[in-house]
């Protein structure tokens, strides 16, 4: 294989999975927001508070895919 | 009581089915959009083509992910649904 | 799900351990992974010379071929990493490969089975950074504020929680839908062979996955091992 080549698949398997941890980081939080305010009876705050992490966890992904590109 | 509940599971179906469909067009859509303009801006200036390439590769990634979130509510909607049985209960009460 | 006839379940019925095997029919196929895997390794390196006869030679070519495309990536420092990423590659690729098989089922096609491999695969990141950095790696977990800590730590452990689940979730969701599409394939019309184009696309999907995991596994160590900079 060339270096070209594999340097390509590289970033492709990268890129593709970014979306799907993007998606499933705003979900964690979301469970874990839910499982605790089961736990604890505290209804909508810690579901609120839980998910806005999750959030900004997925967007933190991107920043970070930004930065790699911006190495080469 | 089991009917109701039956019904409420044939409507939590039938809306993931949808919603997947819905969100499926829509990105598709949209990926095209981008893909094309990706080509055209390529076949301009050949010499931006790993750039415009990793661009266009997380712009596809964001909108990727829009569908993904309709594949979590649906699976969550058919296999895990929080307030499943609160919900059956309250078909069941009012009928 | 209803399985189909499987080979190794009736074997272990024969035995007596029949309602193990029917609850857990993964940890069987895994073992028969392993067992490929060990045989295969045994029959290659029998007669293990300097000038490689024919089972060395494939086994040098494919373990070489692994070794080169692993230190492209992490550089000269990364190289003892090679039989924890090559196990595991091999692992998932002979695991998919099974599925195609009638009478098997490729543990792949359960969420444990990816769960496990994922959970190993991101806990070695850990150990990987704490060997690199030293005590000095937690740092990178706690933001350049101290009182963002709380917020921060949260946020990073998310997305190391994200890394798990997109691991095992892609690779276990392929294999499934691939499961799915034949069996659903065979019911319909297994008489007119329909499920035969879907089987070659199965190969295909096989060693696509297999490299996926292969491959981000590289990168998340890879980012571990130069996080510092």
């Amino acid at each position: 294989m060339k270096r070209e080549t594999k340097r390509s698949i590289r970033e492709l398997a990268y890129y593709s999975s970014l979306g799907l941890s993007v998606a499933l980081s705003i979900f964690i939080g979301l469970a874990v927001g839910v499982y605790l305010d089961r736990r604890f009876d505290t209804t909508p705050w810690c579901t609120f508070i839980f998910l806005g992490l999750g959030i900004a966890a997925g967007y933190r992904n991107i920043g970070l895919a930004i930065k790699k590109t911006r190495k080469y | 009581m089991e009917a109701s509940a039956l019904q409420f599971f044939i409507v939590s179906v039938f809306a993931a089915g949808f919603g997947i469909a819905i969100s499926a067009f829509g990105g598709s859509i949209g990926m095209g959009i981008s893909i094309r303009s990706a080509v055209e801006g390529i076949a301009r200036n050949p010499e931006s083509s790993g750039k415009v390439t990793v661009t266009m590769l997380i712009g596809l990634a964001l909108i990727e992910s829009l569908t993904i979130y309709t594949l979590v509510v649906a699976l969550i909607l058919i296999y895990a649904h929080p307030q499943a049985s609160a919900i059956a209960a309250l078909f069941g009460a009012g009928h | 799900m209803e399985h189909p006839y499987l080979v190794f379940v009736k074997l272990f019925e024969l035995i007596g351990l029949g309602h193990f095997a029917h609850a857990y029919p993964h940890v069987i196929h895994s073992w028969v992974a392993m067992i490929i895997l060990i045989v295969l390794g045994a029959i290659g390196t029998k007669g293990i010379s300097m000038i490689p006869t024919k089972g060395q030679n494939l086994l040098e070519i494919i373990i070489s071929g692994m070794e080169e495309f692993m230190v492209d990536i992490t550089g000269e420092q990364g190289r003892f990493l090679l039989p924890m990423t090559g196990t595991v590659f091999l692992y998932i690729l002979v695991s998919n490969l099974m599925g195609l098989m009638p009478g098997l089922f490729p543990p792949t096609a359960n969420l444990n089975t990816t769960a496990s491999c994922a959970l190993t695969v991101v806990i070695f990141t850990h150990i990987l950074g704490i060997k690199f950095h030293g005590i000095k790696y937690i740092k990178h977990f706690l933001g350049p504020v101290w009182w963002m800590i709380p917020i921060i730590l949260l946020i990073e452990i998310i997305g190391h929680l994200a890394r798990i689940l997109s691991l095992s979730f892609r690779l276990f969701g392929n294999i499934m839908g691939k499961e799915i599409i034949l069996t659903i394939l065979f019911m319909l019309a297994g008489l007119f062979f329909a499920p035969l184009p879907m089987m070659v696309l199965g190969i295909f999907v096989c060693f696509i996955q297999a490299f996926v995991f292969f491959l981000l596994s590289i990168m998340y160590f890879s980012g571990a091992m130069e996080h510092a900079h």
